[in-house]
């Protein structure tokens, strides 16, 4: 019987492209928290977590356009947008969670040891 | 690094000597990497003498019994800080500690001078193990597990006995699945699949998901200790690293199971989690700049000028906050789907993953807390850098950057000529490594891997002579502010 492959044939001019918005993924990724974190921690204003938020769309587009360039299947690629929608409120956890803890520890003396 | 005068608790005591015992071992990795990095250059340098596959096996495995000894040191030196107790064993530790010493001597002796032997059971037990990070022939394999025994059991019941702190609980509990997991490299089966999968248990479930969790109770000690960072903030960040790296890591193991004759299910599932293991990475970078800038903040509404007491550790450690990311993260993430991992498997690609990752996630903070017990070891209340701290930063991160840069040109190339054009085949592999890409990549790799080893060089020779230096001087200006 012939054996069934799967994996999908990727041509060489297709690779540079595929490292590329791999790494704008990630690199996307960072901008968006980096973005977030700074207006929440007061270093820049608020204004910027609207940068924040183009750099979210950016790096869904680029995960996206990953999904497509090395052929994943349709549920993986819901699936990893469906990450990314849960990414997009991560920050936003955290800094709830952080604000919570600080209200709840304010009295508590500083973790010096 | 050369006294332990103002440690207070033998426990601390012992962490120094693990992390001497570690630097040499530092060392000697980063020698048998030139070794084999000259090889790949000069196939002929030191053939049959000292041939490419034992140069490598002593680098890769030197690599990982310089860190193990470095995060027992880290462990041991933490104990009593966050317990408030000395370690119940310390006279069965310090035993062990010179057990393991004369146990990696002799090991790193029989892999150095006997190399290889006939294809038996005598072989297993004492020369080589031939698995690769794991090469430990059987009666060392054995006695690591007894040493490991009596490490945990100090880390364990001082824990039990002592102050039980959120990021002590963290190590208890990793510790033990770090331990545990290394039973599962100590078996044979007689069928090859099965055993790289229960290989890629030691392997991926150490540096993906126990290491990674180590080093982030590691990153909490230390903004503790080096910033004052509030303790509960810090725990809580830490629990959020702890689920989602363990969350993402456990079944990111399904990378590794792509090829090897596991069921295809492997493919989804490993290409999922390892699409989420960069999350938690990005999660440590901002904890520890976050932690940074509130800290920073604080000093200077209070008037101080700056918060950190020891800045070659914090240094480190974000080197690490970033070095994570761009090592296990990046660099991990390139070539982690299957679509893409089928033309990058055993390239060059995996050597320059291996390189930054490793080096990031875990050279780093180990380094960092190598600092931070230089500066307990001789009292020093805030220590700074000196020009041997930023050369050695500056030579060993431009190093490990130059060599991945170099390692992942070689490994395009690679994907490009052997796999994607040539078709993967015997022909193909040497085809791919006699055109200039590679060989000039190559080239690179040494050049960079002798400034690595330059900046080691420096690095040792900072962590011998900060201490004493600062010491003079802090005990200096104390002396003028009695005088004034």
């Amino acid at each position: 019987m012939e054996p069934v492959i799967y994996m999908p044939q990727i041509a060489s001019d297709q690779f540079l492209g595929i490292f590329v918005v791999a790494t704008l993924v990630l690199v996307f990724g960072v901008g968006f928290a980096a973005a977030i974190t700074l207006s929440k921690m007061g270093f820049i204003s608020r204004r910027w977590q609207l940068v924040g938020y183009i750099f979210w769309i950016l790096q869904a587009y680029s995960l996206y356009d990953l999904a497509v360039r090395i052929q994943s299947s349709p549920f993986t690629t819901k699936v990893l947008l469906v990450a990314m929608v849960a990414y997009l409120f991560a920050p936003h956890l955290y800094f709830y969670l952080i604000d919570e803890s600080e209200k709840r520890y304010e009295s508590a003396n500083d973790g010096q040891l | 690094m050369l006294t332990s005068a103002h440690l207070k608790y033998e426990s601390q005591k012992l962490a120094m000597n693990y992390f001497r015992v570690a630097i040499v071992l530092f060392g000697a990795q980063l020698l048998m990497g030139l070794i084999a990095a000259i090889q790949f250059l000069y196939p002929g340098f030191l053939f049959e003498l000292f041939d490419f596959s034992v140069a490598r096996m002593v680098h890769i495995n030197a690599l990982v019994v310089w860190m193990l000894f470095a995060m027992i040191g880290s462990v041991y030196y933490m104990i009593p800080d966050e317990t408030g107790e000395e370690a119940v064993a310390i006279g069965l530790g310090k035993l062990a500690f010179w057990v393991l010493t004369a146990a990696v001597t002799v090991v790193v002796l029989v892999y150095i001078f006997i190399q290889v032997g006939s294809a038996s059971e005598t072989t297993i037990w004492f020369i080589n193990e031939g698995r690769e990070y794991l090469e430990a022939p059987r009666w060392a394999d054995i006695g690591i597990v007894v040493v490991v025994l009596i490490f945990y059991w100090n880390v364990f019941a001082t824990y039990m006995k002592g102050r039980r702190t959120g990021i002590m609980t963290v190590m208890v509990a990793n510790l033990f699945a770090l331990a545990g997991l290394y039973l599962c490299g100590m078996f044979f089966t007689d069928n090859i699949s099965m055993d790289q999968y229960w290989w890629w248990w030691v392997i991926h479930l150490w540096v993906e998901a126990t290491w990674e969790v180590f080093v982030g109770t590691l990153a909490a000690y230390a903004l503790i200790k080096i910033l004052g960072a509030k303790r509960e903030i810090v725990e809580m960040w830490l629990w959020i690293e702890v689920l989602m790296l363990f969350g993402s890591g456990i079944l990111g193991l399904g990378h590794h199971y792509f090829w090897i004759g596991t069921p295809e299910y492997w493919w989804e599932i490993g290409a999922l989690f390892s699409a989420l293991e960069p999350v938690p990475l990005v999660a440590m970078f901002v904890h520890v700049l976050y932690d940074w800038g509130k800290e920073q903040g604080h000093c200077e509404a209070k008037g101080n000028a700056h918060a950190i007491n020891n800045t070659p550790a914090m240094a480190w450690i974000a080197a690490n906050a970033f070095g994570n990311f761009l090592g296990a993260g990046i660099w991990g993430f390139f070539h982690t789907l299957p679509q893409v991992n089928i033309y990058t498997h055993g390239t060059q690609f995996t050597a320059a993953h291996g390189h930054l990752a490793f080096f990031g996630a875990y050279a780093t903070i180990l380094i960092g807390m190598m600092y931070l017990a230089v500066q307990g070891a001789y009292g020093v209340k805030t220590m700074k850098m000196t020009f041997k701290t930023k050369m050695s930063l500056f030579l060993i991160i431009f190093g490990v950057l130059g060599m991945t840069v170099a390692l992942t040109i070689a490994g395009y190339e690679q994907v490009l000529v052997e796999r994607a054009d040539l078709g993967g085949g015997w022909d193909a592999f040497f085809i791919a490594q006699e055109l200039p890409w590679y060989v000039q990549a190559q080239a690179w790799r040494l050049v960079m891997g002798l400034v690595t080893f330059a900046g080691f060089v420096y690095l040792a020779w900072d962590l011998l002579t900060i201490g004493k230096v600062t010491a003079t001087e802090e005990a200096a200006e104390g002396m003028a502010a009695q005088a004034a």
